[in-house]
C-alpha cells in the first residue's frame, strides 16, 4: 500500500505537465498484464490457504480433535439483552432448551402443577396468554425441557446474566444460540466471535493460556454483543473469568455425578 | 440551431415548458434531474452521520447536549436516545447507498454520458427513463416517512437483520399529516408524469384538468395502500426498497438496450470509453441482482405483517442475510464500477495519454462483475453459516482483488510517462485511485476468515466501507462532476475553490476514517450508542472526539462545493464546447450545453477514444471522430 501511495507521488512529480513535451504514446502491454495478473493472485491464493488452517482449528476443532481431550463445554443463550450461561454438569452433554409451553400443550413441560392445572390446555380462556406468559418469562424462561436425561445434571438455574467461567489451558467449547433475536457472542481479548442465531446451534473453540487471577485487575474479560440487536445493544455486556482446571472441575463438573476422567 | 431532428420514440420534440424541463423524456434533463435531489438527500445523509458523531464523541456527556435536535425532540438532558440512534446510523446508510451513491453514479451518469458518448440521440426507451426517476420520488417518499411515523424510521441497521427488523416499531397507528402530505405530493408527480403521456384528449384545457384528476386520485389511492402496508418505520424501509427496486430495473433495461443498439456508425464494442463499458456491465449486475433483493423485501414485508415466518417465528434468519448480501454484495460494485468507468476516462485526459490496457481493463470489469456473484458469504463468516461455504467464499473473495489489483496497476500505467494536467477533475481522480488501493487492501484482511472473526463488525469495517465509498465512489463523483459539469450547464467551475474543496475534503477525510482503522484493530464495535462502560474501550473517547472533530471539518469542507456548483451555474464563465481536449463524441461533437436530440448529424467514429499525443497529428489529441487523410501509419 504504502509503495502504491509512493508510487502515485513519484508518478505525479515525475509525469506533471510541462509545455512543448508530449507524452508517451503507449497502449499497454500484454507482458505487464498478465505479471500483474499472476503474482498478485498467488500471494492471495497463499493467503487465502495459510488462513484456512487456522479457521479450521477454531471452527472444527469439535470434530477433528482426538477423542482423549476432553474440552470444557458451555452452552451460551443470548437474549435481550444479556449472556445466559449453561454448563453441562458431569455427563459433558446439554438437555434441550428453547422450547416453550403452548395453549394446546397438555402438561406444563416440569409437570408441576401451574395456575392450579396439568397444563396450559386446561386453564380457562382468559387465563391461557397471562399464565403462558408468565410460565415462559418467570417459570422457565430458558424453554427447558425437563424430560430430557442428558439435561438432567445441567447446571442451569443461576443461568440467567452469569459470569461465564472457563478452565485454564484446556480447550473451551462455545455452543451457541439466541432466544430472541440474532447476537454475537464476542470476547475481545480472545480474538473470537459468533453470531447467535435463534433455530441454529454454532459452535466454536479457544484455548485460554492464563488466569485472570494471574493477570490483575480488574480480574475478568469482557463479553461483548457485536451484531445490532436493539435498544440495548450496548449494554450487552458478560464477564469471563478463568480459572484453573481443578476448581472448574469442582464447580462445574461434578454435578449429578462424577466426572469422566 | 436548428430544430432539433425528430426522435424515435413518442411523437416529436415537445413543445410546452412542462415537457421540456419538468416531465422531460430527454436524458440530460433526467439526469440532472436525479443530480439534484441525490445532492439533496447526500446532505440529509451527511447530517445524519454529524449525528452520529457527536453520540460518539460525547456518549452520556450531559455537559454536551445534542444541538438543536436535542431541544427539539425534547430529550431529557438534551442526550440522544440509544434507539433514536440506532435509528440515526440505519437511516445514514440507507440513504447514503440507496439514494446517494447509486442514483448518482449509475442514475445520473448512466443517464447523461451513456448516449453522449456512443454517439445517440437519446436513451431506447425516453419514456420509461422519465418514468426511472418519477418513479423513484415516491420511493424517496416512503423512505422519508419513515422519520415521522411514531416508533422512529427503521433501525435495524442498513441491513436490517430478521428477526430484529421483524419486531414492529409502533401499535400499527395511524399515520400523522407530514408522511401523508409528502407521500401524496410524490404520487402525484409521478402520476402526473405517466398522465402527461398517457392522456390525450380535445383541448389542452381539457387533457390538463382531466390529468389532474386522474393523478389526484391514483395518488390518494396509492397514499392509502402505502399506509396499509407500511405502518412503522421498518416496513416503510422494506417498502420502499422495494419500489426503488423498480427504478433500478428501469435504468438497466434501458442503458444495456441503449448500449448493444444505438451506436453510432463506427462506434465498436471495443471503441466505447470504458465509463460506457463501467455502465454497461454495471447495468447487467442491476438487472441481475435487484429482482432478489426485491422478492427478499416482498418476504420481509409479509413475515412484518405476520402473514409468514420466512425469516423469523420460526423460519431461517440466514435465508435473508444470503437474498441480502446477494443483492448487496454486487450491488459494492455497482457503487464502485461507474466510478472506476469515469476514473479511467479522466486520468488518460489529463494525462494526455491513451488508456495503458485498454482491453485487459474491460476484461477486469467484467471478471469483477461475474465475481461478485460468487463472493457474498464473506459478509457471512460470523453469521452461523456453514464453516466449509466460508472457506468457499473466502477464496472467490480473495480472488476478486486480483481483477480490481489490474486495474490499479494500469491507472498507474496509463500516468507513467504522461504529461500530467493537474485540473481538479484529475486530482480528485488520483484522489479516487489512491483511496481506492487503501479501501481495497483492507477488503483483503476480511476476505481472510480467521482476521475477520476478529475485525467484523468493529470499526475496521467502517474505515474500510467508507475508503470505499467515500474515498472511492465520492471522490469518482467530485471528479467526474468537476469533468462534466462544463457539459452539464454549459458553464466553467470555479477552478479556485474546486482546489480549496479538494485538498479540504483530501485531508479530513483521510483523518477521519482512518483513525477508524486504528479503532477497529482494537476491537472497537460499530454500532454502539454508549462504550464508555467497557473497560477494553473506555479509553478510545479522545481518540472518537478526534474522528468527530474530522468529520465536523469534513462536512464543513463541502461548502466550497455548494457555493462552487450554484454559483458557477449563475455566474460562471461560459463552457467552450471542448475544454479539455478530450477526444470522446460529448466534447468533440457538440455544443455546452448539448441540444435536445444531441447531435445535429449522427457522428461517424474512426478509433478509439483515447488517441491521445498520437504521433500522427500535431496536436496531442485526436478525436474519434475526426478523418485523417493521410494512412494513419504515416508519421504525421
Ligand atoms: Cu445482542
Ligand atoms: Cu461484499
Amino acid at each position: 500500500m504504502v509503495l502504491v501511495q509512493g508510487a502515485i507521488v513519484v508518478l505525479m512529480v515525475r509525469y506533471r505537465h510541462r509545455a512543448g513535451r508530449k507524452a508517451r504514446y503507449i497502449h499497454g502491454n500484454t507482458r505487464l498484464e498478465v505479471l500483474w495478473t499472476i503474482i498478485p493472485a498467488a500471494i492471495l491464493g497463499v493467503l487465502t490457504f495459510s488462513s484456512k488452517q487456522v479457521w479450521t482449528a477454531i471452527r472444527y476443532a469439535p470434530e477433528s480433535r482426538p477423542p482423549t481431550i476432553r474440552p470444557a463445554k458451555i452452552l451460551v443463550i443470548g437474549q435481550m439483552f444479556k449472556w445466559n450461561i449453561i454448563y453441562p454438569g458431569a455427563d459433558g452433554e446439554f438437555g434441550q432448551y428453547l422450547v416453550y409451553a403452548k395453549p394446546t400443550d397438555q402438561w406444563w413441560p416440569d409437570r408441576k402443577r401451574h395456575g392450579g392445572v396439568n397444563g396450559p390446555r386446561d386453564l380457562p380462556a382468559d387465563q391461557v396468554e397471562f399464565e403462558i406468559e408468565r410460565y415462559n418469562t418467570i417459570e422457565n424462561p430458558l424453554g427447558k425441557v425437563y424430560d430430557d436425561p442428558r439435561g438432567k445434571d445441567d447446571d442451569y438455574e443461576d443461568a440467567l446474566a452469569r459470569a461465564m467461567e472457563v478452565p485454564v489451558n484446556r480447550p473451551v467449547d462455545v455452543y451457541l444460540t439466541s432466544k430472541d433475536v440474532i447476537h454475537s457472542f464476542t470476547l475481545p481479548n480472545f480474538r473470537v466471535k459468533l453470531d447467535t442465531v435463534p433455530g441454529l446451534m454454532g459452535v466454536f473453540t479457544f484455548t485460554p493460556t492464563m488466569m485472570s487471577e494471574q493477570l490483575g485487575p480488574p480480574g475478568y474479560f469482557e463479553i461483548a454483543c457485536q451484531e445490532l440487536c436493539g435498544q440495548g445493544h450496548f449494554t450487552m455486556q458478560g464477564r469471563m473469568v478463568v480459572i484453573s482446571q481443578e476448581q472448574y472441575a469442582a464447580k462445574h463438573e461434578m454435578r449429578g455425578g462424577k466426572a469422566d476422567p | 440551431m436548428s430544430e432539433p431532428p425528430r426522435l424515435n420514440s413518442i411523437d416529436g420534440p415537445p413543445t410546452g415548458w412542462l415537457k421540456r424541463y419538468i416531465y422531460s423524456t430527454d436524458h440530460k434533463i433526467i439526469a440532472m434531474q436525479f443530480l439534484f435531489v441525490s445532492l439533496l438527500f447526500f446532505a440529509l445523509g451527511g447530517l445524519l452521520a454529524m449525528l452520529i458523531r457527536w453520540q460518539l464523541a460525547f456518549p452520556g456527556d450531559a455537559n454536551h447536549p445534542v444541538p438543536i435536535l436535542g431541544r427539539l425532540m425534547d430529550w431529557p438532558g438534551g442526550l440522544m436516545p440509544p434507539d433514536f440512534y440506532n435509528m440515526v446510523f440505519s437511516m445514514h446508510a440507507t440513504i447514503m447507498v440507496f439514494f446517494v451513491i447509486i442514483p448518482l453514479l449509475v442514475n445520473v451518469f448512466g443517464n447523461y454520458l451513456i448516449p453522449l458518448k456512443i454517439g445517440a440521440r437519446d436513451m431506447a426507451f425516453e419514456f420509461l427513463n422519465g418514468l426511472s426517476f418519477w418513479a423513484g420520488l415516491p420511493a424517496g417518499a416512503i423512505m422519508l416517512a419513515g422519520f415521522f411515523l411514531p416508533g422512529n424510521a427503521a433501525s435495524a441497521g442498513w441491513t436490517s437483520y430478521p428477526p430484529l427488523s421483524a419486531i414492529w416499531q409502533n401499535g400499527r397507528e395511524a399515520w400523522p399529516l407530514t408522511p401523508i402530505i409528502i407521500n401524496f405530493i410524490a404520487a402525484f408527480l409521478c402520476f402526473g408524469y405517466v398522465c402527461a403521456y398517457g392522456v390525450k384528449l380535445r383541448g389542452k384545457f381539457v387533457t390538463g384538468a382531466v390529468s389532474i384528476l386522474l393523478s389526484g386520485v391514483a395518488a390518494w389511492g396509492w397514499v392509502v395502500g402505502v399506509r396499509a402496508v407500511a405502518f412503522d418505520g421498518q416496513s416503510a424501509w422494506f417498502l420502499s426498497l422495494l419500489v426503488l427496486g423498480f427504478v433500478s430495473l428501469l435504468g438497466a433495461i434501458n442503458y444495456i438496450t441503449t448500449v448493444v443498439k444505438l451506436r453510432c456508425p463506427g462506434m465498436t464494442m471495443f471503441r466505447m470509453p470504458l465509463s460506457v463499458w463501467s455502465l454497461f456491465i454495471t447495468a447487467i449486475l442491476v438487472l441481475l441482482a435487484t429482482p432478489v433483493l426485491g422478492a427478499a423485501m416482498v418476504m420481509n414485508l409479509m413475515d412484518h405483517h405476520r402473514l409468514t415466518g420466512f425469516f423469523s417465528d420460526g423460519g431461517v434468519p440466514l435465508l435473508h442475510q444470503h437474498l441480502f448480501w446477494f443483492y448487496s454484495h454486487p450491488a459494492v460494485y455497482i457503487m464502485i464500477l461507474p466510478a472506476m468507468g469515469m476514473v479511467s476516462d479522466i486520468l488518460p485526459v489529463f494525462s494526455r495519454k491513451p488508456v495503458f490496457g485498454y482491453r485487459p481493463m474491460v476484461y477486469a470489469m467484467a471478471s469483477i462483475a461475474f465475481l461478485g456473484f460468487v463472493v457474498w458469504g464473506h459478509h457471512m463468516f460470523q453469521s452461523g453459516m456453514n464453516p466449509a461455504l466460508a472457506t468457499t467464499f473466502a477464496i472467490s473473495s480473495m480472488f476478486i482483488a486480483v481483477p480490481s489489483g489490474v486495474k490499479v496497476f494500469n491507472w498507474l500505467a496509463t500516468m507513467w510517462g504522461g504529461n500530467i494536467r493537474f485540473t481538479v477533475p484529475m486530482c480528485n481522480a488520483i484522489a479516487f485511485v489512491s483511496m481506492f488501493v487503501i479501501g481495497g487492501l483492507s477488503g483483503i484482511f476480511m476476505a481472510s476468515t480467521p482476521v475477520d472473526i476478529y475485525i467484523t463488525d468493529t470499526y475496521f469495517i467502517v474505515a474500510h466501507i467508507h475508503y470505499v465509498l467515500f474515498g472511492g465512489s465520492m471522490f469518482g463523483v467530485f471528479a467526474a462532476i468537476y469533468y462534466w459539469y462544463p457539459k452539464m450547464f454549459g458553464r466553467m467551475m470555479n477552478d479556485k475553490l474546486g482546489y480549496v474543496h479538494f485538498v479540504l475534503t483530501f485531508i479530513t477525510f483521510n483523518c477521519t476514517f482512518f483513525a477508524m482503522h486504528i479503532l477497529g484493530i482494537a476491537g472497537f464495535p460499530r454500532r454502539y450508542a454508549d462504550y464508555t462502560h467497557f473497560e477494553l474501550w473506555a479509553h478510545f473517547k479522545p481518540m472518537n472526539q478526534f474522528i468527530s472533530y474530522s468529520a465536523f471539518a469534513l462536512a464543513l469542507s463541502q461548502i466550497p462545493f455548494i457555493i462552487n456548483f450554484i454559483g458557477s451555474w449563475i455566474w460562471g464563465r461560459a463552457a467552450p464546447a471542448n475544454p479539455w481536449q478530450a477526444n470522446t463524441l460529448e466534447w468533440t461533437d457538440v455544443t455546452s450545453p448539448p441540444p435536445r436530440g444531441n447531435f445535429a448529424r449522427i457522428p461517424v467514429v474512426h478509433r478509439g477514444p483515447y488517441e491521445y499525443s498520437s504521433p500522427c497529428v500535431a496536436e496531442d489529441w485526436l478525436p474519434q471522430t475526426r478523418v485523417l487523410v493521410e494512412p494513419a501509419s504515416a508519421k504525421g
